[in-house]
Formats: C-alpha cells, sequence, structure tokens
C-alpha cells in the first residue's frame, strides 16, 4: 500500500470503499437471486421472470469496467436527488419486504452515480443501469399477466385450429385445449410471458451491441419482429404440447415443458433474434426518407459521433 | 488517506462523495451485519400467515354460516388446486333457500390469487352473461349469470381478506404490500365463488340484493373464523 503512488492509491479510494460496501449489502442478496432463484428455481415463478439477469448482470458489470478511464475523466460532483435514492433505497433494504429489498439494489446504484458524478456520471452508466433494472426481480409479471388473458384465449384458439386442421379432435375452451380428454391449460408463463421478457432483454442487448439504436425505424421494426416470433413460437409451442397431452405422450410432454426441450426452444427463439437483427442491419434503411439515397445514409452513419449511453 | 484527499480538494466538493461512504456504512452496521450475525436473511426468513392453519382447514371443513344448514360439503380438485364446495339451506323460510359456496383457500403463505374465476367457470363449464361489479360496504363482488344445460344461477364471486374482499387479484397484491410492510405478515385470502339458483333466462338484477346480502354474510362468516387472528 506504502509503495504505491499517493496519487494513484487515492485515485479509487472512494470507488473501492463503496464497491466493497456494495458487496457486503448486495453479495449474498446477488447469490440468492442467481443461485436459488435462478438456478435452482426455487423463489417464485415471479422470480423466474427475471432468469435473464443471468447473462444480464454480469454484462452490466463488464460493461462498468470497459467504462472505468472514462468515468475517472469525468469531473467529481453530485446531484441532490441521489441523495434522496440513497435515503430511500435504505429505508427498503431495511424494510425487510422482499421486492423492496430488491428494488433497493438499482436505487442504490443510481445514488451512487448521482452523488459520485452527477448527472454525467448517470449518463455514462446509464446502459449498465438499465440491463440491472430490468433484471431485477420484482411482482411486475403477477400485476401483468391478468391483462394478457386474450392473448392466452388467442394462442388457444390457433393452436387448437392447426391440430383441427391436422385432422385432431380437438376442443377450445377459453384458455383450455382439451383433446382425447386431456386438458391442457395454456397459463400466462406457458402463453411465453417469460420468453417475450427474455427475449425482450436479448433484443436489448442486442440493439446496443450492434448499434442499431442510432436508427429508430430499425429499432421499431426488430422490437416489433421480437413480439411476434415470441407469439408465432408460442403457437407452434402450445399446438405441440396439447398433441404430446392428448396423446398421452407423458415423457415428451415433460421434455418440451420442463426439461431440456424447453431450453433447447428458447435458443432456438434467441438463435432467431440474431438473425433477424442481421437481416435488418442488411435490408433496412437507416431511415424511410434515405431510403432512395443509400450512400447518404451510409455517410451519415460513419459521421455520427458514437452516442454513450 | 483521507486527510490527502481532503487537501487535494476542496471540502465543500468531497463532502457528499464521504457523505456516500457513512450512508453505506450505516445501512451494513445497522442492517445488514445483525442479519448476517444471527443468520436470520430477511430474504430467507420470508413473512407468513399466521392463520394459514384454519385456513386450509377451509377445504376439509367447508365454512360455517350462522342461520344456514349444510346439505353436503365435499373437497374437489378444480385446475390442478383444490376446492371446497358445499351446498347450504337456510333454517327459516326466506328466500332464497339454497346456495352452493365453492371456496379455495389459500394452501400457502406464498400463493397469490391467480387464475381461479377461469379455472371455476371451466371446471364447471358455465355460459355465462349480465357481467356486473356490485359494491356493499368494504366488498367488491363480481356477479353474472351462469348457466349450463341443466342450471342457471345468479354468481357473485371475490377474493375475500380480512375487512373486505375483491374480485381483482391486484387488489389483494396492494393490500397485500400494505400488510408486509406496516405487520411484517403475508395478507391471507379465500377465493370466494358463491351460487345461487335462479329460473332459466330470469333477469339476474332481481338477485342482486340476495347476492349482496349473502356475499355480505360469507365474509363475515370468514372474518369471525378463520381470518381471525389470535396473536
Amino acid at each position: 500500500m506504502i509503495s504505491v503512488p499517493q496519487s494513484k492509491s487515492s485515485r479509487w479510494v472512494i470507488e473501492l470503499i463503496v464497491i466493497s460496501c456494495l458487496v457486503i449489502l448486495y453479495g449474498p442478496l446477488l447469490y440468492h437471486w442467481v443461485w436459488d432463484g435462478w438456478v435452482n428455481k426455487n423463489i417464485s415463478i415471479q422470480h423466474e421472470y427475471f432468469s435473464h439477469g443471468v447473462l444480464g448482470i454480469p454484462l452490466a458489470f463488464k460493461l462498468c469496467w470497459d467504462k472505468r478511464q472514462t468515468w475517472h475523466r469525468l469531473n467529481d460532483s453530485y446531484h441532490w436527488s441521489g441523495i434522496a435514492c440513497l435515503a430511500l433505497a435504505f429505508v427498503f433494504y431495511a424494510s425487510g419486504v422482499m421486492d423492496a429489498i430488491n428494488l433497493s439494489f438499482p436505487l442504490m446504484l443510481t445514488g451512487l452515480l448521482l452523488c459520485l458524478k452527477g448527472p454525467a456520471g448517470l449518463k455514462l452508466m446509464l446502459f449498465p443501469l438499465v440491463l440491472i433494472i430490468f433484471s431485477t426481480p420484482t411482482q411486475l409479471p403477477y400485476l401483468i399477466e391478468p391483462y394478457i388473458l386474450p392473448l392466452q384465449r388467442f394462442i388457444a384458439t390457433v393452436a387448437g385450429t392447426i391440430l383441427h386442421g391436422l385432422g385432431y379432435d380437438v376442443e377450445v375452451n377459453n384458455i383450455y385445449l382439451s383433446m382425447n380428454q386431456q386438458l391442457v391449460e395454456v397459463a400466462p408463463h406457458c402463453a411465453g410471458l417469460k420468453m417475450l421478457f427474455t427475449s425482450l432483454y436479448m433484443g436489448l442487448v442486442l440493439t446496443y451491441w450492434t448499434g442499431i439504436y442510432r436508427s429508430r425505424l430499425r429499432t421499431g421494426i426488430f422490437f416489433v419482429g421480437i413480439i411476434l416470433i415470441s407469439v408465432i413460437g408460442n403457437i407452434l409451442r402450445n399446438t405441440i404440447l396439447t398433441f404430446f397431452h392428448g396423446n398421452s405422450m407423458k415423457e415428451a410432454f415433460h421434455w418440451l415443458h420442463e426439461s431440456w426441450g424447453g431450453d433447447i426452444y428458447s435458443m432456438i427463439m434467441l438463435g432467431s433474434l440474431v438473425l433477424v437483427v442481421n437481416a435488418i442491419q442488411s435490408h433496412v434503411p437507416l431511415k424511410l426518407a434515405t431510403a432512395k439515397v443509400h450512400t447518404d445514409g451510409n455517410q451519415s452513419l460513419k459521421q455520427a459521433p458514437p452516442v454513450d449511453f | 488517506m483521507a486527510l490527502s484527499l481532503f487537501s487535494s480538494d476542496s471540502k465543500s466538493r468531497t463532502w457528499p462523495r464521504w457523505l456516500v461512504v457513512a450512508v453505506l456504512v450505516a445501512i451494513i452496521t445497522a442492517v445488514a451485519l445483525p442479519q448476517y450475525v444471527s443468520g436470520q436473511l430477511s430474504w430467507q426468513s420470508p413473512p407468513g400467515v399466521p392463520q394459514i392453519r384454519a385456513i386450509r382447514e377451509l377445504k376439509e371443513t367447508g365454512l360455517f354460516i350462522e342461520g344456514w344448514s349444510q346439505d353436503f360439503q365435499q373437497k374437489i380438485p378444480i385446475g390442478g388446486s383444490q376446492w371446497s364446495v358445499q351446498q347450504l339451506t337456510h333454517a327459516s323460510d326466506s328466500t332464497p333457500q339454497q346456495m352452493v359456496l365453492f371456496l379455495k383457500p389459500q394452501g400457502q403463505a406464498d400463493d397469490q390469487p391467480e387464475v381461479e374465476w377461469i379455472d371455476i367457470k371451466g371446471s364447471q363449464k358455465w355460459q355465462t352473461s349480465d357481467q356486473r361489479r356490485l359494491r356493499t360496504g368494504m366488498l367488491n363482488i363480481d356477479t353474472f349469470r351462469a348457466w349450463t344445460s341443466t342450471q342457471t344461477f345468479a354468481v357473485a364471486q371475490w377474493y375475500a381478506l380480512p375487512e373486505g374482499g375483491h374480485p381483482a387479484p391486484y387488489h389483494w397484491f396492494w393490500r397485500d404490500q400494505k400488510y408486509q410492510w406496516s405487520r411484517r405478515e403475508r395478507l391471507p385470502w379465500v377465493a370466494v365463488s358463491m351460487l345461487v339458483p335462479m329460473p332459466p333466462l330470469g333477469d339476474v338484477s332481481l338477485f342482486y340484493s340476495d347476492l349482496e346480502n349473502l356475499s355480505q354474510q360469507v365474509q363475515k362468516s370468514l372474518e369471525n373464523t378463520v381470518f381471525l387472528d389470535e396473536s
């Protein structure tokens, strides 16, 4: 410690203290999120909706690390709202209420950014912070679920129609499909709300990664594509599940529903997102107006300064 | 080290940075460390429902309602969980004479109201019409006419909670959050679907006052038995 030049060791002293404190406060909580909740699936279905955090949180940390030199060049300043965030995070952390404890993590981070470097610090770390906010488990899916009932009905109806078209005797009642006296319920999480959450999150990462967020048109098309893919994917998945269940193929049903068949399905879904992003990059113009003058569009892309999130 | 920092920077600019450290150290010493030392992590010991045994017992016994006698009671599976179904007859000769009560009490402290209304509609193969939400005192109920090929009912549905009830899961959710903050307990609930026989193609609005009175009675009976907090 003594041999390190004064300027270098004191340069990061606040950051080091803050990070150590964060590890003490949130290390065990993040372990609980990841190990108990996402790997062993022991907390709740609502918690599992945020399992994309397994990738998102490490990615956020990596992006922060990459920005450390820029962070250091920022002037020290603070914004009063940072102190408000910290105070609220304190109350939430001490409340003992699970959702509040979870939410205190992004609140604390926002408060720290605002107190150490002010709004400029928040702006610099905005994207990693957004990744963490969207990975923070809350009861939000529980509140959304009642509103996707029409989607569940739609998926049940289309899956029923497909099976009917293939010559099977299927009955559709609301969100239930029955085939050979076997009942399948298109539950909210089965209707792909979880997969939609994951797809949108991965879409967010891909938009940042490929830089297509610079074009509103491309971003818009991409997100519409994500929603379409996850709805179509789910219709197919529910059709196949009903088929397995109706024909008493218990092992096959279990394989696709809970076992690694489901993981393969997820991989195909996420893989198709990458294909869509590639297709958008090569086929969709940056703007509708510049579609005719393609060269201009390309030039403006090169000239545009890289926007830092 | 701290000294060197203060001398290199002006004090007015560094105080928020040290305030940040002070806040973090305060949370660690006041909240985190006591939990770690005692091994009582708040996320590993979530709050419970003190009355959970009595509530769960409803599946086996059904609900006793003052002035009503029970014709039969049974535990039946609906939508992957257990419900209690019971038929009750009023002792005196006032109308209505009979009702059927479907109850789904929460099984564990972390059970949440979800798709109970769809489950029961699907399992009973009801056709429904004339949906309307009524409000009587602290109680909100969804009412409608439900019919099968053989019978027609006027139905009232709600999630019964201590001090009131509401058919929407979000209502339970926000009251549960409040409960967790103020009492460190989860809010108990029982899904109630109450059926009163009515003539086929009859006007369900003629039964609104009956449904309101009866739902009040059921709610009161729940509040005076299973929701009673002995502690």
